[in-house]
Order: C-alpha cells, then sequence, then structure tokens
C-alpha cells in the first residue's frame, strides 16, 4: 500500500528542506519515494537533485500538451538516496493560475501510474492552501503534515490549513498527523494552539545554521553527514518523523476553530501575556 | 498566411493557435446514452451546460431521458454547498426514479475550474447508494468534440472486471439478458464456437450503434476472428472482461485516452490499425487485425472490390474535385483518406487533436493512398486557427469544405460548398456497407446544386455567388 503525505505551511517556513530531509529518511529507512514539488517555484526537490529539474509543466509544454507522449521516465528524476522527484511547476510569475497546473500535474501522474509504484509519496505543497487546486493533494492524502514556527503568522496559516484538512476528511481518509516545529527553541506558542486545537507535534527542530547552508548547497542533512559526521544528530530529528510516519498513527481531524477566536487567542499571547482571566472576573462582577 | 505550393514527400504536420475550436465534448452523452441502454448520464455544469445539451439533443426534459443536468449555482461554486451531499441527493433520487446500473458523471469547464473532485466523492458514494459511478471530466478546456467519448471510455476501462473476478460471481448471471435473448439456441453455440479460430482473446473499443457492432463482429467472424466483447457494451452490466496481455483494437480515431488506458494501466496489447471508416480502411482494418491474431484474411480484396463497384454512381460525381478539412471531430484523418481515395484531392485537414501514435497505421495509410492516387499529401493542421484556415480556403476555392456548424452559413454566402462535419459524427460511417452513408453526406451539396441548376435556379448555387473579400 502506498502512503501519501502532503506537507503544507506558510511560505517560508522551511518545508521544501523539511521535505527533502524527510524524504531522505524515509529512504534511509528502505521505503521507495517519490517526492512531488507542488509549488510554481519548482525548487521543491532542489536539495535532493542538487539542480532545477524540468517541470511536468516544461514537458507537457514541449510535447505541445500531448499527454500520450509523456512517460514516467520524461518527468521522474533520480534524487539523492533513491529518492524520485517530480516538479509541477506552474504559470509564469503573476499569470495563469497555480492551483490549476498543480491539479493537472496530479492527474497526468495518476495516467503514468505513477501512484501504484511507490511505499510513500510525499507532495510538498506551495504554503497555504489558496483555493481547491492547491487542496488537490489532500485528496490523495493519507496524512498531512504541517510545518510551522512558534510564531504568530505560521499557526495562523496552520488554522486554515487544519480546516481543509478537516473539510476534505468528510469525504477521504485523511487525517492530519501533526505539526513540525521548524527553526524554533521555543515552543510556548505552539503549545498555546494545540490546547485550542489539539493536535500532535511530531518534533520541534531548533535553529540550526547547517539546514539553512544545505539548502543552499543543493545537498540534504544526510549527504552532509556522510562528509562531517557531527551532523548526524540533525538527521535524528527526520528520523524521528519518518519513523513515526511508517507507524501510521491514528493522527486526528482537527477540530473546527473560529478564526475570530484564535486570531484573538493568539495575539493575546503577544499582547497581554497575564491571563485575561481578570478581565473576564471583573466583568462578572459588573453584570449583576 | 500560408499556402502549400509544392507537393510535399512526407507528411506535414502544423500546430496553430492550441485552442480547440469546437463542439462541445459533453455532447458524447446524446450518443452514449443511448448506446448504453441501463445508463443513467449526470452532466454537472452550468445552465449553459443544460442549454447545450438541450438544443444538441433536441429533447426537452419533459421527456424524461436517461441523462440529466446538476446545475451549479452560486452557493456550490463559492463551496457554501457541500458537493458530496447534494450529488447524494441527486444520486438517490436518479437510483429511486430510474434504477440505473450506472451512473456516469460529466464533469465540465466548470467543474474543473473550481477542482471539484469528482474522482475522490464517487467512490464514496457508489458504496453508499449501491450504484456504480463512472467519472469523465469531458470538459471543452482539455477535450475537443468526440473526446467527450474517449474521457468516458477512459474511465470505464478501469471498471471492466478482470477474468479472476469474474470466476468469482455466478457467470450466468452476469449474461442473464443475453441468455434470456438467445433462449433456445445453446445447441448452436457449440457449433458456432468451432468456426472461430483459437486466439488471445480480443476486445473493441468505441461506442458504435449495435448494427454496425453487430456487422463489424460478423466480418471478423468471417475471418475466423472471435471478438470477445465491445467497450461499451450494450449494458454496463456486460462490460468486456480485459486480463493483461489482451488484444485491443479501437474502432474510433478520437479514442487514444482510451488506448492509453488500456495500454498503461490494463497492460493490454494494443492492435494499430487503420479505422473501419470507407471499404479501404475496413479491410486494412481487418486485415491487421488478422495479421497479428496469425489468420490469413480470406476474400477481401473481392469483397473491397465490389463495394467501389457499388460506389461508381456517387464517385463520378467527386472524382477531381477538392475537398478541405477545417476540423472538429477527429475524424478528419480517415475520411480524407477514403475521400482521396474515392478520386477527391485534399489540401488541407484540419484537426483538433492528433495523437501520432495512436493514428500511426491511419496516417500510413493516408500517405499510401495519396502516392497510390497520385495526389499530393494534405497538409495536416492541428489545432488550426479558424482565422488562418478562412484565408487559405479562400485563396485554394475547394469544392467541397467538412466544417464545424459555426462556419458552415458563413462559408456558403461565400460561395463555397459546405458539410457539417457533426452529421458524420452521427451517422453510421463504420464498415462496408455503410461506406455509402459517408458519400451520400458529402455528395449531398454537390448534388443540390446540380439538381438547382436543372431547375433553372442558377441564383441559389452557391458557385455563383461572387465570393465576397
Amino acid at each position: 500500500m502506498t502512503l501519501t503525505l502532503a506537507v503544507y505551511g506558510k511560505g517560508g517556513i522551511g518545508k521544501s528542506t523539511t521535505s527533502c530531509n524527510i524524504s531522505t529518511a524515509l529512504a534511509k529507512r528502505g521505503k521507495k519515494v517519490l517526492q512531488i514539488g507542488c509549488d510554481p517555484k519548482h525548487d521543491s526537490t532542489f536539495t535532493l537533485t542538487g539542480f532545477l529539474i524540468p517541470t511536468i509543466i516544461d514537458t507537457l509544454q514541449e510535447k505541445d500538451f500531448h499527454y500520450e507522449d509523456i512517460w514516467p521516465e520524461d518527468v521522474i528524476y533520480k534524487g539523492y538516496a533513491g529518492v524520485d522527484c517530480v516538479e509541477a511547476g506552474g504559470p509564469p510569475a503573476g499569470a495563469g493560475c497555480g492551483g490549476y497546473v498543480v491539479g493537472e500535474t496530479v492527474k497526468l501522474l495518476k495516467e503514468l501510474n505513477a501512484f501504484d509504484e511507490y511505499d510513500v509519496i510525499l507532495f510538498d505543497v506551495l504554503g497555504d492552501v489558496v483555493c481547491g487546486g492547491f487542496a488537490a493533494p489532500l485528496n490523495y492524502a493519507d496524512y498531512c503534515l504541517i510545518v510551522t514556527d512558534n510564531g504568530f503568522d505560521a499557526l495562523f496559516a496552520a488554522k486554515r490549513i487544519a480546516a481543509s484538512v478537516r473539510e476534505k476528511a468528510r469525504t477521504h481518509s485523511l487525517r492530519l498527523a501533526g505539526l513540525i516545529g521548524n527553526r524554533t527553541s521555543k515552543r510556548d506558542l505552539i503549545d498555546k494552539y494545540i490546547e485550542a486545537v489539539p493536535m500532535p507535534v511530531l518534533e520541534i527542530l531548533p535553529l540550526i545554521e547547517d539546514i539553512r547552508v544545505s539548502r543552499v548547497k543543493g545537498k540534504t542533512l544526510f549527504e552532509m553527514a556522510e562528509s562531517d559526521p557531527s551532523l548526524n544528530y540533525v538527521c535524528d530529528y527526520y528520523l524521528n518523523i519518518a519513523d513515526q510516519i511508517l507507524s501510521q498513527p491514528e493522527g486526528v481531524v482537527p477540530k473546527d476553530a473560529q478564526d475570530r477566536d484564535l486570531f484573538s487567542l493568539l495575539s493575546d499571547f503577544y499582547l497581554n501575556p497575564t491571563q485575561p482571566a481578570s478581565q473576564t472576573k471583573e466583568l462578572d462582577l459588573m453584570m449583576v | 498566411m500560408t499556402v502549400a505550393q509544392q507537393a510535399p514527400s512526407a507528411l506535414n504536420f502544423d500546430c496553430e493557435t492550441g485552442n480547440y475550436h469546437t463542439f462541445c465534448p459533453i455532447s458524447c452523452v446524446s450518443w452514449l446514452y443511448q448506446k448504453i441502454e441501463d445508463s443513467f448520464f449526470l452532466v454537472i455544469g452550468t445552465k449553459t451546460c443544460g442549454y447545450f445539451l438541450q438544443n444538441a439533443m433536441g429533447v426537452m426534459i419533459f421527456a424524461e431521458p436517461r441523462y440529466a443536468m446538476a446545475e451549479l449555482e452560486e452557493g456550490d461554486i463559492s463551496a457554501q454547498l457541500k458537493d458530496y451531499e447534494e450529488l447524494k441527493r441527486l444520486c438517490l433520487q436518479i437510483k429511486r426514479d430510474r434504477n440505473p446500473s450506472v451512473i456516469v458523471w460529466i464533469g465540465t469547464c466548470t467543474t474543473e475550474i473550481i477542482k471539484m473532485d469528482l474522482e475522490g466523492l464517487a467512490p464514496q458514494l457508489e458504496a453508499e447508494i449501491g450504484i456504480p459511478i463512472v467519472t469523465a471530466r469531458a470538459n471543452g478546456l482539455d477535450y475537443a468534440f468526440t473526446q467527450g467519448e474517449d474521457t468516458v471510455l477512459a474511465s470505464m476501462a478501469h471498471k471492466c472486471p478482470t477474468s479472476a473476478q469474474v470466476q468469482g460471481e455466478d457467470k450466468e448471471e452476469r449474461n442473464a439478458i443475453q441468455k434470456l435473448l438467445t433462449f433456445g439456441r445453446k445447441a448452436d453455440q457449440e457449433k458456432v464456437e468451432s468456426e472461430y479460430v483459437d486466439h488471445q482473446p480480443l476486445v473493441l473499443f468505441g461506442s458504435l450503434p449495435d448494427p454496425v457492432v453487430t456487422n463489424l463482429t460478423l466480418e471478423l467472424k468471417k475471418q475466423g476472428v472471435k471478438v470477445s466483447g465491445w467497450l461499451p457494451a450494450k449494458r454496463y452490466t456486460e462490460l468486456p472482461v480485459i486480463d493483461e496481455g489482451y488484444y485491443v483494437a479501437g474502432v474510433n480515431p478520437f479514442l487514444s485516452r482510451t488506448a492509453t488506458t488500456l495500454m498503461r494501466r490494463r497492460k493490454c496489447k494494443l492492435i494499430g490499425a487503420p479505422f473501419p471508416i470507407g471499404p479501404d480502411g475496413t479491410r486494412a482494418w481487418i486485415e491487421k487485425i488478422c495479421s497479428v491474431l496469425g489468420i490469413e484474411p480470406q476474400g477481401l480484396e473481392e469483397r473491397e472490390a465490389q463495394i467501389w463497384a457499388s460506389l461508381e454512381d456517387y464517385i463520378q460525381l467527386i472524382r477531381g474535385k477538392s475537398v478541405f478539412f477545417m476540423g472538429d471531430n477527429l475524424l478528419e484523418v480517415s475520411l480524407a483518406r477514403f475521400l482521396i481515395r474515392c478520386g477527391m484531392t485534399c489540401p488541407e485537414i484540419g484537426i483538433p487533436y492528433m495523437d501520432k501514435r495512436y493514428q500511426a497505421a491511419e496516417l500510413a495509410l493516408l500517405e499510401k493512398t495519396c502516392s497510390d492516387m497520385g495526389v499530393p499529401l494534405p497538409n495536416i493542421v492541428e489545432k488550426p486557427d479558424n482565422y488562418n484556415q478562412i484565408q487559405r480556403i479562400k485563396a485554394l476555392q475547394p469544392d467541397l469544405v467538412i466544417t464545424g456548424m459555426a462556419h458552415a452559413n458563413p462559408l456558403e454566402a461565400q460561395g463555397i460548398n459546405t458539410k457539417w462535419s457533426v452529421e458524420f459524427t452521427f451517422a453510421q460511417i463504420h464498415g462496408f456497407t455503410n461506406a455509402r452513408d459517408i458519400l451520400e453526406l458529402a455528395t449531398r451539396p454537390l448534388r443540390r446544386n446540380s439538381q438547382l441548376g436543372e431547375l433553372g435556379w442558377d441564383k441559389l448555387i452557391a458557385k455563383d455567388v461572387p465570393a465576397q473579400v
């Protein structure tokens, strides 16, 4: 059976880097992995392949949109540790419909039979779930993973993603596997958030300069650790996430949280560090 | 604007705008719902799709046909309503009123753009209501006119059982209706079996009216070829068994997705043959199937010659004349090949989509036909730009233009004879005997002119109207 994962999170939070390292970790555990970059920026799998691979849209264009002329080997490239990589691509910046392209990619890969041949398929999706197209990977996924930091914006984005998981879970076997805290040593706001919307936290990664460097070098942490064993401890974070996923956790269907409630919950954390409980008490006293 | 001045030595392919200027592919409902008698087609789209269907099919909703529109409204598009619940409500109603063996959901441009996840919703809903649901994205963004059928058949190919699955259920029950109709003929059946050569099972795909299906099946039977099944069959419950390694052959040139699906997903072997349109195509089709199955075909040459002789009265009308295809229903290459064999010339074949691999044998036959007849090869223009085509038509002044409905009247007004391409889609054109019907259609505008001429109504003859620029 193929295990399908979809990684979401606020833009620039480190989804692609995290995805590549999770894919590698899964491959290190002996799984056949396909990573699908669903971002018009098409740099999702850069860390695995070391170069920007041609996108599906490029390939389709080259073949005058003749689907029957496209074979898996035209769009699937081998990356580090045997992870297969695909980039959806998209329209030029500021034009067309990116979501449409993501939907098309998923459709094409399905027609190519690509989905049946892997143990794990990982979708690395751009930022937020902005429309039905970018939510398309959720139609196929068993688990959604959300990458976040300990900040307000990323958690607010997580809320939106959780809501779309909730929506899709009505008709699909989709569950939220949990949050991955990235580039943060503190997790107080994350805790605050999961208090309101209960969900597992898979891992919290501190801010590690080598992860940032690995991205620029086009190498996964695993590849860098080959020459520098002092980095092995970083790999362990990703192996831990991989192991949790492979154990096929129960996951959650996130609870519905109102935008406004969550907004005040998270902003209160910054604005009113003291508990706002006293205020309600006062109100209670006034209303007799 | 380019006009081919010199006769090219190999087929030349151009691709123009990349747009499909064709009839909407959801129109496939009109012939598929009649073909599959126990089906129900639900088109999920906007009011415009509904108006189109009503107009195109000429059937009013009161007639209770086996198709309907699920009309998307603002609430659906802005996702305020739960699409699963809405579709469930409609499908339960269909089950209650009509109880079909299958419901086919036809996606449209709107469901495509709002990314309505029909494929994802179908499995759960079919389990809940207990009727299989086939989903086909027959939208006009991705597909041209007849490719609507292609999307439905490609989707249905997934639902064909394997022989292992059929053995599980009761075999008798599967063909219950068939048995009922052939009651008392069991003794004959044994005898019939011996008329066939022993070969790997062959499944044909493409939707054709039942008389044509019988006709082609019998033509193959004459050669000892047994057709194991047709996709689609007359009833959904009789979908053919498809196992890995089966041979499949198409009867329609527009079924490239179905062919690809059968090869890639069901691991079938595709017999790449020209299509059985016209006596030449039908003969080549049977010969190719026979050669793959290791059978020496008998009497095909005489059969073809006999048909050609019977067509002579029509052929006299068109011999030496020229025909131009603007491109609409993807039958263009096959029709052009047949008309060239009849003695016509063809400067351009416009076609919305060209799968060169699936149509390879047909293209090869076209090339051979041109060299046999000593006429120049046509220029094949994929996704043609109508504006450029009209310039070329004006320059070439062909005797007949086969075109979509939109351009027929304007061209007539400019003194060009036209024939609606859509008529070739709906007429029975496959097989040896139906070749006459193709020529009946193709020669009608020419015959009309000559008849009008005999009556002395010269002003009504398109040819004599001065061409406007």
